[in-house]
C-alpha cells in the first residue's frame, strides 16, 4: 500500500506554514486601545482582545513557539530515552533493574508537576521548556524502546550475531535498529503530539513565554478570565488551534501506524 | 514463582522506586535557586533576619544531614513543618489529597463505565462505521489539552447555558448535591480525556480477544453471547483495565494541576506547585512522596490483581 | 441415524479475488471416518471452519453443507447455537490456544456440560469420568489447573473431552498430531477411536500427515490448492495414489536412510498465487505429466467405483529426484567432540553426563522428548549454554565452553541452523546482506572477494541469484530455510547443528531441505549434529543416533 497523506498532516503542514510566515502576521498584532474586545467582524474575522490586536493573527503567530519548543523536546526524549531504553532491553541483569527503578520513579511524579518543579528551578525560558519535557518524556520513551529490544534480542538472528563475533554496537546499531525504527518512529510522533500539549499546558500555567509572545497557553491563561463577562473569542480561537495541531500530529502518527511503515 | 513471593518481590520493588523518589525529590529541591528566609520574609527583610530565619528552619544544613534528619523523621510519621505555614505538614497534604481524591473518584466513576462499552462495542464492530467515529473520536478526547475542554466546558454549560456553576468550591454549609455539582465542571475535562483513551485501549484488547483462539472455541462451542461477553471475554480484558487505570492515577491525582487553576480547586497538584514556588521544602517534599506512594501502591495493587485474575505464568 | 453426518456439494470460498476454496465435494458417513490431507494453505483450515459455518462474515461462500441431514445456511443463530452445541465438536490445532488463560480447567469443562443441561455436579462428575477415560493421570488436579499449567498433550485431551461432553454427530480434529512422536500420534487416535465408536460419532481429520491418516480413517481425501484433487477409500487411495499430487505426498515422507535408498522425491515450486488459479488443473505449474488439455478448461472427474481423481492423465508413479549420491562413507577424522558433558539450564543440570564424538561427512541424531534438553546440548555446544561439567574439543584441540572465549576461527567452524528461519534472518536486511557478513566477517574476505563467493554458495544451497536483493519475508518457507542454511555455510564450517530444521516445514518442502543436507554432508563432508523429534528425518539423515531421556 503507498502512503498518503491524511486531513492529520494536512493540519500539521498548516500550522507549520503559519509559523514559518509568523513575522508576516506582525502588522495586525498591534496594540490598537481604540477597538478593544471587538466582536468577530469582517474586519477582524475572529475579533480583537483586550489591547486590541487582532485574534486571529495572534493566534496564527502563536504557532511558532509552539515549533521552536515540542520537536525539539521531542528528539532530546528520543535520545535519553532511547539510549537509555536500548542499554536495560540489551544488556539485561542489573543494568535493566536500575534503569528500571528509575523509570518507575519518574513515572510516579505526574508530568506536569515534574515540569514544573524543574522550571521553577531554571526559571522560565524557552530553552528550559525544551530540557524539562524532554526529560519528562523520556522515560515513556525509554519504556517502549526497552520492551522492542527486548523482543528482537530473544530472536536467533541476534544470537547467529553474536556467534559470528560482532561487537554489541554492531548488532544494535546495524541489525536490531532497522527492526525497531519504525516503531520508534511512531511512538516519537505520538510524543510530539503530547509535547505540544504539554508545552501549551505550561505555558498555560505561566511557565513558559512571557507577555506579549502570541504563545496560546499564554495568551489563553491571559484571556479566558474574560469569558465570564461575554467575551469569548480572545481565549477559545488559541484553544481551539491548540486542539488542532495536537489532534492533526497524532491522527498523522495513527495513520502511520495503520499503514504499518513510514 | 509463587503468588506469595511475587507479591513479597513486588512489594520490595515499590518501596526501592519510592526511595528513589525520595532522593530525587530531596536532591531537586535544593537545586531550586533563591533563599528560604528570603522566599518567606521578602526582599526588602534584613540580612541578619533571613539568616536567623534560615538557620531556625535548619534550611542552612548540608544536604546529605538533612536528608539523614528528614527520612529518621519520615520513618517516624513525621512529616516535618511546613516553612510557609508554619504548621506540620501532614494535615495540609491530607486535606489538598482528600480533595484530588473525591475528584479523581468522579472523574473514574464517569469515564470508566461508557469507556468499558464504548471498547466493547467498537472491536465487535471492528472496521465498521461505529468503530471508526470511536477510534477517532477517542483519540481527539485524549489528547485535546485539559485547559481547552474546561475553557470550552465553560463557555456552554456555565455561561451560555448556565446549568452547572464555573468554580468548584461550594458555598459553606452546602450539601452533597451542591457539593457534587460544583465539582461535576472541574470533572469533566479528567473524564473526557480518561474516556477517550480507555476506550481505545479497551478496543485493543477486545478485538485481540475476540480473534483468540480461545474465543473462537467458545463460539463454535455453542455459547451465547452474553456467556461469552462475560465469562470469556470480560476476564481477559479486566486485568488490563486495572494495569492502565493504575497506571493513569498518577495523572488523575496529580496531573490536573491546569483544572484545579483554572476552577480554583486546592487538591495536590496546586499544592505541589505553591510549595515549589514558595520554596517550602518540607511541604513539597511531603506531598510529592505521598503522591508518589499513592501511584507506586496502586500499581504495585493492580498487578497483584492481575496476577489474581490471569494467573499466567509471570 | 439416517445419512451422512457430514455431506459438503460444491463448496466454493472466495475472500475477495482471492480463491480458497473451489467447488469441493465431500460426505463423512454416519459414524464413519473421513481424512482430508493437504499442505499448509491448501485450504484445509477454511473448509473444517466453513462446516462449523465459523468463517468470518467476509467470506463470499458458495454450495451447500448438510450436519446430520441439517442445511446449514438457513439456520438462523439460536439453531446454529443448538447446532453447535448438541451436533458438531471441534478440536483446535494448538490446545493451549484454545483454552482460555483466565479460567480455571474445570469451568471451561463444566460450561460444555452445562450447555446440555445438566447441573453443575453432574459436569464435574462426567469431567472426571471423561479425563480418567482419557488416560489423564490426576484429573483432579487437571481441573483445578489453569492452561498455562498444563501440557500441550493434556490440553488436547481437555480438548476432546469438550469434545466428547456432548455425543456429536461429527468430530472436526484439526491437525491434531502436529508436534507429537509416532507413539503419541497412535495412543491419541486410539482413544479417540474408542470414544468414537462408543458414541457413534463420524470423524473428519485435517492433517498434512498422509500415513496417519490412513491409519484412522476409512476414506481420505487430498486437497491441492483448494481443489479436491482426489478422493477414495483409505486403503485403495493409500496403496495406489492415482494423482500425481498424492503419489508426491506419499513418496516424500522420509523413510529408511539416504545412504541406501538415495534421495527422497520432491515437488519443486509452490503453491499458486489464489488471486489468479492457472485454469484448468490448480497443479500442472507443477507436474510433470501435465499436457496442453490439463492447462485447458475444466477437468473431468476419472472414477473408478467410489475413487475419484480430478486428473487427465492419472496413475503415474511420482518420479525420483535425479542423479543419486555418490555413496561415500564416513571419515575417520573427529570434527567435534564432547566428553562427559552436562547440560546445564537455569541453574539446573536437565541433561548428561554424556560423550559424542562427530567426524567429518557424518551425521549425528539426537532425539528426546521435548523439554529433554536436546535443544540445550546444541546450545552447550555452541557455547551459549556453558555446561556444568565437561570438555569439548575441535579438531583435537581444546575449545572453551563459551562462544565469547572462542577464536573468530572456531566460530566459524561450527555453524548453527535453527528451527524457525523466520527468527535465524534478519526481516530488515536483504538475503544479500544476510549473506555477505558472515563471508566478510568470519571467512574474512575483502567485499569484493565476498560478493564473488555469494555465487557459489546460493549454487550449493539451489538459491536463484534473483532471490537475493528480496527480503526474508518475501521468500517462501523452505527458500527461507535455504538461506539460513546458505549463512551457515558461508563462514565455511565443519560442523553443522541443526535445531529441528524441519519441524517448521511442509512435508514436500522437508524433503528438499532434507536431500540438501545429505548432499552437503556427502559431497562436501561436513559432519552434521541434527536434533529432531521425527523419527522418520533421524533415520533418513543420521548415521548414529543419541537420545536424551526426560528430566529427572
Amino acid at each position: 500500500m503507498r502512503w498518503r497523506p491524511g486531513p492529520g498532516l494536512g493540519l500539521v503542514l498548516f500550522w507549520l506554514a503559519a509559523a514559518l510566515l509568523a513575522p508576516a502576521f506582525l502588522p495586525w498584532t498591534r496594540l490598537d486601545l481604540h477597538r478593544v474586545l471587538a466582536p468577530p467582524s469582517l474586519a477582524h474575522w475572529c475579533g480583537t482582545d483586550q489591547l486590541g490586536r487582532d485574534v486571529l493573527a495572534r493566534t496564527l503567530a502563536g504557532a511558532r513557539p509552539i515549533f521552536e519548543t515540542a520537536p525539539a523536546a521531542t528528539l532530546i526524549a528520543l535520545l535519553l530515552g532511547g539510549s537509555a531504553g536500548t542499554i536495560a532491553g540489551y544488556r539485561g541483569g542489573m543494568a535493566d533493574a536500575a534503569i528500571g527503578r528509575l523509570i518507575d520513579a519518574l513515572l510516579a511524579l505526574p508530568l506536569i508537576v515534574l515540569a514544573l518543579f524543574a522550571l521553577t528551578a531554571l526559571g522560565p525560558s524557552q530553552p528550559a521548556l525544551v530540557a524539562v519535557i524532554g526529560l519528562a518524556f523520556a522515560p515513556l520513551i525509554a519504556r517502549t524502546v526497552r520492551a522492542a529490544v527486548l523482543a528482537e534480542r530473544r530472536l536467533d538472528y541476534v544470537t547467529l550475531a553474536q556467534l559470528r563475533g560482532e561487537g554489541s554496537l554492531y548488532i544494535l546499531a546495524r541489525e536490531i535498529l532497522p527492526n525497531i525504527a519504525p516503531a520508534i518512529l511512531v511512538e516519537a510522533t505520538v510524543r510530539l503530539g503530547y509535547a505540544v500539549f504539554t508545552a501549551a499546558s505550561l505555558g498555560f500555567l505561566g511557565f513558559g513565554l512571557s507577555p506579549p509572545s502570541p504563545d496560546w497557553g499564554l495568551t489563553i491563561s491571559e484571556t479566558y478570565g474574560l469569558m465570564a463577562g461575554g467575551a469569548w473569542w480572545p481565549a477559545t480561537f488559541p484553544a481551539l488551534a491548540t486542539a488542532s495541531l495536537v489532534i492533526g500530529v497524532h491522527l498523522a502518527a495513527e495513520r502511520w501506524r495503520a499503514q504499518g511503515r513510514p | 514463582m509463587s503468588g506469595l513471593r511475587f507479591a513479597a518481590w513486588r512489594v520490595v520493588l515499590g518501596l526501592i522506586t519510592l526511595w528513589l523518589l525520595s532522593v530525587i525529590v530531596f536532591a531537586a529541591a535544593r537545586v531550586l535557586p533563591g533563599d528560604v528566609g528570603r522566599a518567606i520574609l521578602g526582599p526588602l527583610a534584613d540580612a541578619r533576619a533571613v539568616a536567623a530565619l534560615d538557620h531556625a528552619l535548619g534550611a542552612d544544613r548540608g544536604a546529605l544531614a538533612s536528608y539523614i534528619e528528614w527520612s529518621r523523621g519520615l520513618l517516624q510519621g513525621d512529616f516535618g513543618v511546613s516553612y510557609a505555614y508554619r504548621t506540620p505538614v501532614a494535615p495540609l497534604v491530607a486535606v489538598a489529597l482528600g480533595r484530588s481524591l473525591r475528584l479523581a473518584c468522579l472523574i473514574l466513576a464517569v469515564a470508566v463505565p461508557p469507556a468499558l462499552a464504548a471498547g466493547l462495542t467498537a472491536a465487535h464492530f471492528a472496521g465498521g462505521r461505529i468503530d471508526r467515529l470511536l477510534t477517532l473520536g477517542g483519540l481527539a478526547l485524549t489528547v485535546v489539552p485539559e485547559f481547552v475542554t474546561a475553557i470550552l466546558a465553560m463557555l456552554v454549560f456555565g455561561i451560555a447555558l448556565r446549568w452547572l456553576p464555573i468554580s468548584a468550591e461550594p458555598p459553606p454549609g452546602a450539601g452533597a448535591g451542591t457539593w457534587l455539582r460544583h465539582l461535576i465542571l472541574p470533572a469533566l475535562p479528567g473524564a473526557v480525556a480518561l474516556f477517550g483513551y480507555l476506550a481505545r485501549t479497551l478496543r485493543e484488547a477486545s478485538l485481540a480477544a475476540l480473534q483468540s483462539d480461545y474465543l473462537r472455541a467458545a463460539i463454535l462451542k455453542g455459547l451465547a453471547w452474553p456467556a461469552i461477553l462475560v465469562r470469556h471475554l470480560l476476564p481477559n480484558v479486566l486485568p488490563l483495565l486495572l494495569t492502565v487505570l493504575a497506571a493513569q492515577l498518577s495523572y488523575l491525582l496529580g496531573g490536573l494541576v491546569v483544572v484545579e487553576t483554572l476552577f480554583r480547586y486546592p487538591g495536590i497538584g496546586l499544592l505541589i506547585l505553591s510549595a515549589g514556588r514558595a520554596h517550602d521544602f518540607p511541604l513539597l517534599q511531603a506531598s510529592v512522596l505521598v503522591l508518589g506512594a499513592f501511584v507506586v501502591a496502586a500499581s504495585l495493587a493492580a498487578d497483584l490483581a492481575v496476577r489474581w485474575l490471569t494467573p499466567r505464568a509471570a | 441415524m439416517s445419512g451422512p453426518a457430514l455431506e459438503i456439494a460444491g463448496l466454493s470460498v472466495r475472500f475477495g479475488r482471492r480463491s480458497i476454496l473451489h467447488d469441493v465435494s465431500l460426505s463423512v458417513a454416519a459414524g464413519g471416518a473421513t481424512g482430508l490431507v493437504g499442505e499448509s494453505g491448501c485450504g484445509k483450515t477454511t473448509l473444517a471452519l466453513a462446516v462449523l459455518r465459523g468463517l468470518p462474515p467476509q467470506a463470499e461462500i458458495a454450495g451447500r453443507i448438510s450436519v446430520a441431514g441439517q442445511r446449514l445456511d438457513p439456520l438462523d443463530r439460536a439453531a446454529l447455537r443448538r447446532l453447535r452445541a448438541r451436533q458438531i465438536a471441534f478440536v483446535f490445532q494448538d490446545p493451549v490456544r484454545a483454552l482460555n488463560p483466565a479460567l480455571r480447567i474445570g469451568r471451561q469443562l463444566a460450561e460444555s456440560f452445562r450447555l446440555l443441561g445438566q447441573t453443575a455436579q453432574e459436569g464435574r462428575r462426567e469431567s472426571l469420568a471423561l479425563l480418567a477415560r482419557l488416560r489423564i493421570a490426576e484429573p483432579e488436579r487437571l481441573l483445578r489447573a489453569y492452561p498455562h499449567e498444563i501440557s500441550g498433550g493434556q490440553a488436547q485431551r481437555v480438548g476432546l473431552a469438550m469434545a466428547f461432553a456432548k455425543r456429536p454427530a461429527l468430530l472436526v480434529l484439526d491437525e491434531p498430531t502436529t508436534g507429537l512422536d509416532p507413539d503419541a500420534t497412535a495412543s491419541m487416535l486410539d482413544l479417540v477411536a474408542g470414544l468414537r465408536s462408543e458414541r457413534g460419532t463420524a470423524l473428519l481429520l485435517i492433517s498434512h500427515d498422509l500415513a496417519a491418516v490412513g491409519r484412522s480413517c476409512d476414506r481420505i481425501g487430498v486437497l491441492y490448492a483448494g481443489t479436491l484433487v482426489e478422493e477414495g477409500p483409505a486403503s485403495a487411495l493409500l496403496a495406489r495414489p492415482r494423482h500425481p499430487y498424492t503419489s508426491a505426498l506419499a513418496r516424500c515422507a522420509p523413510r529408511g536412510s539416504a545412504r541406501r535408498r538415495g534421495p527422497l522425491p520432491t515437488i519443486e515450486g509452490g503453491l499458486p498465487d489464489p488471486a489468479e488459479p492457472p485454469p484448468g488443473c490448480r497443479f500442472t505449474p507443477r507436474c510433470p505429466f501435465a499436457k496442453r488439455d490439463c492447462r485447458a478448461g475444466a477437468l473431468p472427474a476419472a472414477t473408478r467405483l467410489d475413487h475419484v481423481v480430478l486428473c487427465n492423465h492419472p496413475d503415474q508413479a511420482w518420479p525420483d529426484p535425479p542423479g543419486g549420491l555418490p555413496a561415500s562413507a564416513p571419515r575417520e577424522d573427529v570434527v567435534l567432540s564432547a566428553e562427559k558433558l552436562s547440560v546445564r539450564r537455569q541453574g539446573r543440570v536437565i541433561a548428561g553426563p554424556l560423550s559424542l564424538r562427530l567426524r567429518a561427512g557424518e551425521t549425528l541424531g539426537v532425539s528426546g522428548r521435548s523439554g529433554s534438553g536436546k535443544s540445550s546440548l546444541l546450545r552447550s555446544l555452541l557455547g551459549l549454554l556453558p555446561p556444568a561439567a565437561g570438555t569439548l574439543n575441535l579438531a583435537g584441540s581444546p575449545l572453551a565452553p563459551d562462544w565469547r572465549q572462542r577464536r573468530r576461527a572456531e566460530l566459524a567452524a561450527i555453524q548453527p541452523v535453527f528451527q524457525n528461519p523466520d527468527e535465524a534472518l534478519n526481516r530488515a536486511l536483504t538475503v544479500r546482506a544476510i549473506l555477505l557478513r558472515p563471508l566478510r566477517r568470519l571467512a574474512g574476505l575483502s567485499r569484493a572477494e565476498a560478493a564473488r563467493r555469494l555465487r557459489p554458495i546460493l549454487d550449493q544451497v539451489r538459491l536463484d541469484p534473483a532471490l537475493l536483493d528480496r527480503h526474508p519475508r518475501s521468500l517462501s518457507g523452505g527458500q527461507r530455510q535455504r538461506v539460513a542454511i546458505a549463512h551457515a555455510l558461508a563462514s565455511g564450517p565443519r560442523v553443522l547443528l541443526c535445531d529441528e530444521p524441519t519441524t517448521a516445514l511442509d512435508l514436500s518442502v522437508q524433503a528438499a531441505i532434507l536431500n540438501l543436507l545429505v548432499e552437503l554432508r556427502d559431497r562436501d563432508g561436513l559432519a552434521i549434529l541434527l536434533v529432531s523429534h521425527d523419527s522418520g528425518v533421524i533415520g533418513f539423515l543420521c548415521d548414529h543416533e543419541i537420545h536424551i531421556g526426560g528430566t529427572q
